[in-house]
């Protein structure tokens, strides 16, 4: 989606290198985007990618189960298939990598809040929304809100505080609120949702604490994330979790529980693909590799990040 | 080429620590700050010294936080 977004910003600068076809160079005119034709592409490409991790894991010889898995035990897991046959599978290692979700204010904090949708509803987009409203401060939010205004949503980004970005170096947060309101994003201060109205897939009117009302088509709740802890059965294996819902584990992804490892966002440390990724490989290199691999771990320190903003 | 108005702005933070000024953090903004970014991840993994090895000015008018050795350190740049 950000290379479409960026794609778009090429061509925009287009006609200020004398590419005549090119006529509308300004920051708030975008060429038009066939964002139906777009996501069909990037699903059958996403879909080729899954199908590829399919037939490397069959090459390996890895069974791969589809279904709702719960720990019973130390070493034990039931899955659930989608037809509800139950299936009991024990092993000596068990590694939990369910991740994360986005999360919703509740319908008793603000009534109409799930009229929203979040960063999954926002990949199911078969359009692109006329007017959209994102939620949130932190880097999704303004990704999400970069994307939509770049290629043509009137954009609104509701920000509780005074900035977003508040989490990095400040150089990154105000450098880019300037150039946001340059490209026609409206960024929406000290802005609180204290209700929203209308019906699922149409106009939405969300009325804000300081008694002004916008009327958007999609709204998207981009406030953080939290841990897929709930109902996977780490009370029966008795793994530990801190406050906020995620797994603890020590430097080696390893939990309180000896036979259970944990890897990704469900352990709460650098929510990045990459990272759990790269903490999968040294783990699984430690766990069943040879003898000089037994102290393998993956740094958590200095780790790089990238806003796309 | 590019109106004042239409140019993507890029921004270049180091933070640094002692007399030596060591490198310890890298904030950047702008464009091609990712591929930037994995290279100078390097660097401030191995302890910043290395930093000076791998900078690489985008832009003429990038805003850049100096130390003496990124001055040292000749930009690359199309002609």
């Amino acid at each position: 989606m950000w290379h479409a977004a960026d794609t778009s910003e090429r061509l925009r600068a287009a006609a200020d290198y004398g590419f005549a076809s090119a006529t509308s160079a300004t920051p708030t005119n975008k060429p038009t985007f066939d964002w139906a034709n777009f996501k069909l592409k990037r699903d059958a490409y996403i879909k080729k990618l899954n199908g590829i991790y399919d037939s490397n894991w069959s090459r390996e010889g890895i069974e791969h189960i589809h279904g709702y898995a719960r720990l019973t035990g130390p070493k034990s897991v039931e899955v659930t298939g989608a037809d509800g046959s139950k299936k009991e599978i024990e092993a000596d290692q068990i590694c939990i990598a369910v991740g994360g979700y986005p999360i919703t204010p509740s319908e008793e904090k603000i009534p109409g809040a799930s009229l929203g949708i979040t960063s999954d509803g926002f990949f199911d987009l078969d359009h692109l929304p006329k007017r959209v409203a994102v939620v949130g401060a932190g880097y999704i939010a303004v990704e999400l809100a970069g994307i939509l205004n770049t290629l043509g949503s009137e954009t609104h980004l509701l920000i509780r505080h005074d900035k977003f970005l508040r989490t990095f170096d400040p150089l990154l947060g105000d450098t880019l609120a300037d150039w946001m309101g340059q490209t026609g994003l409206n960024v929406h201060k000290q802005s609180h949702i204290q209700k929203v109205e209308g019906k699922s897939g149409g106009p939405l009117t969300l009325h804000l604490a300081d008694g002004k009302t916008l009327e958007v088509d999609t709204l998207i709740w981009a406030i953080g994330r939290r841990a897929s802890t709930e109902d996977i059965g780490l009370d029966k294996a008795g793994v530990n979790i801190n406050e906020k819902g995620d797994i603890i584990v020590d430097e080696y992804q390893q939990t309180n529980v000896p036979s259970i490892t944990a890897i990704g966002d469900v352990q709460g440390k650098a929510l990045l693909t990459p990272v759990a990724i790269a903490a999968g490989r040294r783990l699984s290199n430690r766990l069943f590799g040879p003898p000089e691999f037994k102290h393998e771990k993956l740094s958590y320190e200095n780790i790089p990040t990238v806003v796309f903003s | 080429m590019m109106p004042d108005g239409h140019k993507e702005p890029t921004a270049y933070k180091l933070v640094v620590v002692g007399p030596e000024e060591k490198v310890v953090g890298i904030h950047i903004l702008g464009m091609g700050s990712d591929e930037v970014m994995q290279g100078f991840g390097v660097a401030v993994k191995m302890g910043g010294e290395f930093v000076r090895l791998l900078v690489r000015i985008m832009d003429l008018s990038c805003l850049v936080a100096t130390k003496k050795d990124l001055d040292d350190t000749v930009a690359i740049h199309p002609t």
